[in-house]
């Protein structure tokens, strides 16, 4: 994971110094990233003390043990670093100590990577026919991301002429691989993956125009694989309702889910056998979740549920490596997410500050979908949009002022300091268009 | 789950009890008795369901899942029973209630009978009712997939949820194969048993019909005093022979046969059932001399009689509701003990009862030496946490409803101490009670709620409670929301 | 000695025997101030001493003894102290007379102990024709510290003979158990303080429902330690306030008393309102009231509202294991025998001083019965099952299916045992009941009043069986199997 981060800060064109107890590690971070490598120990207090690492701004520990993630940026604090990012996978960190770690190490951010895939993927679930839904402004902006059918009504109309409710605007159409950010003239195409940005109720009935015309509410989920990331979505899911079958192969595991599930079941088994998938009905599944911890093995599960469900049945699957987001997504799966790309934008949001509030990775990284309160000073803020000249690779979507309800802005609209605003850029030009919005210093 | 692939198989079930039908309706046509007219005018009923059924019903080539392995189990057992009884009723010899009450208690093994006298009834309606008895013993899931052809791993789950005892143990690796092979050893031994009554004395129908409730665990006698009717040592003595050699595991014969005598010592259950008979008959044989002043070869011809008998079928030699209160004591545990798993019998098994004090004994010693590793064996291997939970929680369920039903019967009025008796002689198909359902009395004189009662607790406890339990889930027959 | 021996086992006997001289002193006041007869002081007195010296003799034994307990220890405690104190406790009854016979006297005692109730004294209304009042006094006393005791060992050496069947679920966010000899005191201290509040409690709603000092007294040690007994006949005083009274003292006589030092100790007195259990138990006691009192007036065997009275008062009475009657069992079916057989198996809520297999376990045995239906369809399923929100470990739920076996095993081999005498299999199968469930009157119900009719070697038996049912029987196969060990090989 500390890979992916690195990969996408350099892009950022941070300065990012990589330590790592491993040559192995090291080398390939070395041999392509642009990035200064260090074998050391993150956790000891000589390593922080080297002037290279002393100067840094932030520190990000994303080791395998949270207690060394932990140590690392006490002592990272003690030596002046300013701020301190640690992954925490421990459920019970998370949920009992929380306030503890955060008063008293003063760690700035906690990463948990499961939970992060668990909640994207209980947003996405709960959402028909979405492919992926962001929430930004606490909620009050939501990003809805969906693939164009072939007998969509919606398909091959010029934008204009679609009547979108008022609250909702077509942010960003994702086209074998090119991102286009969509003036009125241009159309939705079957297989496009689309980008709306809105008002979350109508947001919601809008999608009601994508969903297949045989689409239930959500009963059926089957979650293959009791890791962490099953843990959290399972009850997740079960509170909204939702009926929960988990197959894993260690009893340990299945146990400690079972314990969690007041009407879901927990299976010990083995989820490649067919034997037992049609036994626990994947067939009657309406969503398979493939959680387990290596890759080909969730892409198998996903294929092989599609494959006894006759395709009926929508597969959602946890990669590591993000290059196989892509892949997966073209051989047949639904739904991909990569935890470390989800952790990643948690990140590198945090990185840009200067007011970002919030990232999100879309389309494997090529693009994102930024939260960003206007700072005073800011090239943006007092100027009409269309006076502006923001560069072409961003689209301002909407903006929060206040307290008050979303709006979709248009070439009159003049961004305040303070405003929060939910802008989609193409990632090569993310720091150009960073600028426009961040004060002065 | 597919009712009407469900709804075919049963239909099949009844066509193959109709064609069993045609046994007592040859005897009837041969003896010029009138309830030759009820057999046609049954298998008339039968054929109509069965037509009807399979019309519905639809018959797919995968494999059975187990829900509906398990309803074409639990229906297949109440339409058979049920239907059984049409030879009773449209003879006019029973009433309704009456005659599910005689098919119940004959296919389940129980041989509890509601019919006071049974002098006046023609000889193929008494071959029916021990007809009824062999079909059940086995199972009649056992034998219909014996007999079908394309029974195989399809018709796993149907096995399993008619088999018996804590672990599905499976002799040989083609279910079809051992199903045949079953069926051929309990052909084999109601021959012998036939024969050997024969020999004793017994006229060739008779030793026939008593073979069948003998083999099958049944109970159920031609004559009015049960086995009391031969008053011969000898006929008692092979009876006890064979009543015990039928509460024993089948899948063990079969090894025997194969392999050799030799495999009777790897078999746990085996030896504790015999010991456990032994040390049964040597108490009550002793209890008896010393209470009621007999001598001791007739006690010991009295005790090892019931002893054996009690344990899973329910002959009667002799009238033990006038034995004192050990004797009944060890009767009635033994009756819920019941006999070996993969037997013709019923009752919570041997087996069931070894793995509950092994497991007794293992968690005495975990105790006293924490980190010691206890494990629990039997038959040579290991059993795993999960089966011997499944165990424990089987005994609790048994004994819970042994006190449900003694409640229940309470309330209809009759004394606990029978009705206790009653509870444990239906859960465990043995037949005779105590007091007013005692060994020299039939079950007619009970309140009509009561037999309704005793019908369902004879069908729990032949099918090993789960089996019926599962079916009354409302989630066993939705697979829409639930699954 | 380098190895630790039986060090604490000897404090605790020795702790044991110095209470109890101490208690004997009471009667024998008692004895003093009311002028009975010398055999009878002198009994008290010589009790009081002999168990003095006893005491010395044990805590001079144990001088040397580590701090920690060991399950060693722990199992003989639990298994010798009842013959110890039923030996004691029987001492006045024995030497002054009034019960001549030792294994009369002796099977009294553990009666009284085990709070179970069976009594060879016989039908009394409040006074005792012929039999003096300081043994009463010394009757109820000795019940009320079985119950003393067996709360006592519930918070300190239980846990850690038999605490997996259970007794660690419902301690889960109570008291806190240990084995170390310090903090054991502690907890016993916490629990006797718990009961003795519990005992003063009883006392005032006996004396507000209009009993005299002496009576309420004794009743209020009967009842609070649900032992009961024929001892005082409650249709003769025909007072609704006293049957609500003792109604609500034999409700408290089986509240988990863990809970309430636990709601007393964080000044929550609704979190007894809250726990599962204990709603459980009403839930039953308030059905089985129910269904009984239907089957009184709908047999006509009483007016309706003696039927509502008597059906209530009898369910809470078995429930709780006391074993008090209403009235007489005239015009009974055999329903409501076996209904009130039924109950006190259920008994009384963990981490009370009733018997029985508690509300908890069965609680946990019907939760599993039900998951295991399900497991049926799905055989690879893992099933996991809970109790007031939180999960309950598999290990748990597989000893209390294992105790379960073991005591219907108790509850068939003595059976078996008592039908050898001159009773009939139902009587025998309800003395080993109520032996077994230390409740005493369901022998009652099936014809056994009491066991003046039988020969000694019933009363032992019974006394056996009636320490068993205390120390769920679980402890007494501990100790079989160490003494064996110890005497077949030297283990190591």
């Amino acid at each position: 994971m500390g890979y992916s981060i690195a990969e996408l800060l350099s892009r950022e064109q941070f300065d990012v110094i990589v330590i790592d107890r491993e040559e192995s590690q090291l080398e390939a971070a070395k041999n392509t990233l642009d990035v200064l490598t260090v074998f050391a120990n993150g956790a000891s207090p000589i390593t922080m003390d080297d002037p290279d690492i002393r100067e840094s701004d932030i520190l990000i520990a994303v080791t395998g043990s949270d207690e060394v993630n932990m140590v690392s940026c006490i002592l990272a604090k003690k030596h002046g670093i300013r701020h301190t990012i640690a992954r925490i996978r421990d459920m019970q960190f998370m949920s009992e100590a929380r306030e503890y770690l955060k008063k008293n190490f003063d760690i700035d951010l906690m990463l948990n990577p499961e939970l992060i895939t668990a909640s994207e993927i209980n947003r996405i679930l709960m959402t028909p026919a979405a492919l992926d839904v962001e929430d930004f402004a606490h909620g009050r902006i939501r990003l809805f991301e969906t693939k164009v059918r072939r007998h969509s009504p919606l398909a091959n109309v010029p934008l204009k002429d679609i009547n979108m409710p008022k609250g909702v605007l077509a942010g960003l159409i994702s086209r074998d691989h090119h991102m286009i950010i969509p003036h009125g003239d241009d159309c939705l195409l079957p297989h496009d993956n689309a980008y709306f940005i809105g008002v979350p109720e109508e947001i919601e009935k809008f999608s009601q125009n994508f969903v297949q015309r045989d689409a239930r509410k959500l009963h059926r989920v089957m979650i293959i694989g009791a890791g962490r990331a099953g843990r959290y979505l399972a009850p997740m899911l079960e509170k909204q309702g939702v009926y929960v079958k988990v197959i894993d192969k260690d009893r340990e595991r299945c146990r400690l889910l079972a314990e969690k599930l007041e009407n879901g079941i927990a299976v010990c088994g083995d989820g490649t056998d067919i034997d037992l998938l049609m036994e626990e009905g994947v067939a009657e599944a309406d969503v398979v979740v493939c959680l387990t911890e290596d890759d080909k093995l969730n892409l198998m599960l996903a294929l092989l549920a599609r494959h006894l469900s006759g395709n009926r049945t929508r597969t959602v699957v946890r990669v590591s490596r993000n290059e196989y987001v892509e892949l997966m997504e073209k051989v047949g799966v639904d739904v991909v997410l990569s935890a470390r790309l989800l952790s990643a934008a948690e990140v590198l949001a945090f990185a840009r500050r200067g007011g970002v509030v919030s990232v999100s990775l879309l389309e494997g990284a090529k693009a994102e979908a930024v939260e960003v309160i206007v700072q005073d000073g800011a090239p943006v803020a007092g100027k009409r949009l269309m006076d502006v000249k923001l560069p072409r690779e961003v689209l301002v979507c909407a903006y929060v002022r206040g307290d008050g309800a979303a709006v979709i802005p248009n070439g009159m609209t003049v961004l305040q300091p303070g405003d929060r605003t939910i802008l989609f850029i193409q990632t090569q030009g993310a720091q150009k268009v960073m600028k426009y919005f961040k004060g002065k210093g | 789950m597919d009712f009407r692939v469900v709804c075919s198989l049963i239909g099949r079930l009844i066509l193959a009890e109709c064609a069993s039908m045609a046994v007592p309706l040859a005897l009837a046509l041969g003896y010029g008795e009138e309830s030759a007219a009820s057999f046609i005018a049954s298998m008339a009923v039968c054929l109509v369901v069965s037509y009807v059924c399979i019309e519905q019903g639809v018959l797919k080539d995968e494999k059975l899942t187990m829900r509906e392995g398990i309803a074409v189990t639990g229906l297949g057992w109440l339409s058979v029973t049920v239907l059984g009884m049409l030879p009773y009723l449209c003879g006019g010899y029973l009433g309704l209630l009456d005659g599910i009450f005689e098919s119940i208690s004959g296919f389940t093994g129980t041989g509890a009978t509601v019919i006071p006298d049974l002098s006046p009834l023609p000889s193929s309606i008494l071959f029916w009712r021990m007809m009824t008895h062999w079909f059940g013993g086995l199972g009649i899931i056992v034998i219909f997939l014996a007999i079908l052809p394309q029974a195989g791993q399809s018709s796993v789950y149907m096995y399993e949820a008619e088999s018996t005892g804590p672990t599905s143990e499976r002799v040989m690796p083609r279910l079809h194969e051992m199903t045949i092979a079953l069926f051929k050893l309990y052909i084999f031994l109601t021959s012998v048993a036939a024969l050997v009554y024969f020999l004793c004395g017994m006229t060739p129908e008779i030793a026939v019909t008593h073979a069948m409730s003998t083999i099958g665990t049944g109970g159920f006698s031609t004559y009015n005093d049960n086995a009391m009717h031969f008053a011969s040592p000898v006929v008692e003595i092979w009876m006890t022979v064979f009543m015990i050699l039928a509460g024993g595991n089948f899948g063990l014969y079969y090894k025997i046969w194969r392999k050799g005598p030799h495999v009777i010592r790897q078999n746990t259950e085996f030896k504790a059932y015999i010991l456990i008979l032994a040390l049964a008959m040597t108490a009550i044989a002793a209890d008896l001399v010393w209470a009621k002043d007999l001598d001791a070869l007739t006690a010991f011809r009295y005790a090892s009689f019931q002893v054996g008998s009690l344990s899973t079928t329910g002959f009667v030699s002799t009238d033990f509701d006038q034995w004192p209160a050990f004797s009944k004591g060890v009767l009635l545990m033994l009756m819920i003990m019941g006999g070996c798993a993969g037997s013709t019998a019923s009752g919570v098994k041997v087996s069931r009862i070894v793995l509950l004090v092994k497991n007794a004994a293992a968690v005495v010693r975990q105790k006293l030496a924490p980190r010691h590793v206890v494990e629990v064996r039997m038959n040579g291997r290991l059993v795993d946490e999960d089966t011997l939970m499944r165990v424990g929680q089987f005994f609790f369920l048994y004994i819970f409803f042994i006190l449900v039903w003694t409640l229940i019967l309470t309330a209809c009025g009759l004394s606990t101490f029978d009705s206790f008796g009653l509870s444990v002689t239906t859960m465990g198909n043995i037949g005779p009670a105590f007091g007013i359902a005692g060994a020299t009395c039939t079950y007619a004189g009970l309140p009509a709620f009561v037999k309704a009662v005793l019908c369902f607790a004879m069908l729990l406890g032949r099918l090993e409670l789960y089996t019926l339990l599962v079916m009354l889930r409302p989630d066993f027959w939705q697979t829409s929301h639930r699954w | 000695m380098r190895t630790q021996g039986l060090g604490l086992f000897w404090l605790l006997m020795g702790r044991v025997t110095f209470y109890f001289a101490a208690a004997l002193l009471v009667p024998f006041a008692a004895a003093l101030y009311w002028h009975e007869s010398f055999a009878l002081t002198a009994a008290f007195l010589f009790s009081a001493v002999f168990s003095a010296l006893l005491g010395s003799a044990f805590t001079y034994h144990a001088r040397h003894h580590f701090q920690q307990l060991t399950l060693r220890e722990g199992v003989f405690f639990m298994t010798l102290v009842w013959p110890l104190a039923g030996f004691i406790g029987m001492l006045p009854f024995w030497l002054s007379g009034a019960l001549p016979d030792f294994t009369t006297a002796f099977f009294e005692g553990i009666s009284a102990l085990t709070t179970t109730g069976l009594t060879d004294f016989g039908l009394i209304d409040g006074e005792r024709a012929g039999v003096p009042q300081s043994l009463l006094l010394w009757r109820s006393l000795l019940s009320w510290l079985g119950g003393l005791s067996f709360v006592m060992i519930l918070v300190t050496v239980l846990p850690h003979v038999s605490g997996c069947f259970g007794m660690t679920l419902t301690a889960r966010q109570m008291i806190y158990f240990s084995p170390v000899w310090n903090r054991m005191r502690t907890s016993m201290r916490q629990g006797a303080a718990i009961y003795a509040v519990v005992t003063l409690l009883a006392i005032l709603l006996f004396l507000l429902a209009g009993l005299k000092p002496f009576l309420a007294v004794t009743q209020a040690f009967f009842t609070i330690s649900s032992g009961g007994g024929p001892f005082f006949s409650f249709s003769d005083y025909n007072s609704p306030a006293l049957e609500l009274a003792t109604g609500f003292v034999m409700i408290l006589s089986c509240v988990n008393l863990l809970l309430c030092w636990k709601a007393w100790d964080i000044r929550r007195p609704l979190l007894l309102l809250q726990d599962t259990e204990l709603r459980v138990f009403f839930f039953i006691a308030l059905g089985a009231g129910a269904i009984l009192s239907l089957h009184f007036a709908g047999n006509n065997v009483m007016a309706p509202l003696d039927a509502v009275r008597c059906g209530f008062f009898d369910a809470v009475s078995f429930l709780s294991t006391n074993g008090y009657f209403f009235g007489s069992m005239d015009g009974w079916s055999d329903f409501d025998r076996m209904m009130l057989l039924s109950l006190p198996l259920i008994g009384g809520c963990m981490g009370s001083a009733a018997g029985g297999i508690k509300v908890l376990r069965i609680m946990i045995l019907m939760k599993i019965s039900w998951a295991g239906l399900r497991q049926t369809l799905h055989p690879h399923m893992v099933v996991s099952i809970r109790l007031d929100g939180l999960p309950v470990a598999a290990k748990i739920v597989g000893r209390i299916l294992s105790y379960f076996f073991l005591y219907f095993v108790a509850f068939a081999v003595f059976s078996l045992v008592l039908s050898l005498s001159d009773m009939s299999l139902m009587q025998a199968m309800s003395l080993t009941v109520g032996c077994l469930t230390s409740t005493g009157a369901t022998a009652a119900l099936y014809g056994i009043a009491d066991l003046s009719a039988f020969p000694d070697w019933v009363r032992f038996v019974c006394s056996l069986l009636m320490i068993l049912g205390r120390i769920e029987i679980f402890s007494f196969l501990v100790f079989i199997e160490l003494i064996s060990r110890h005497t077949t090989q030297r283990h190591w």
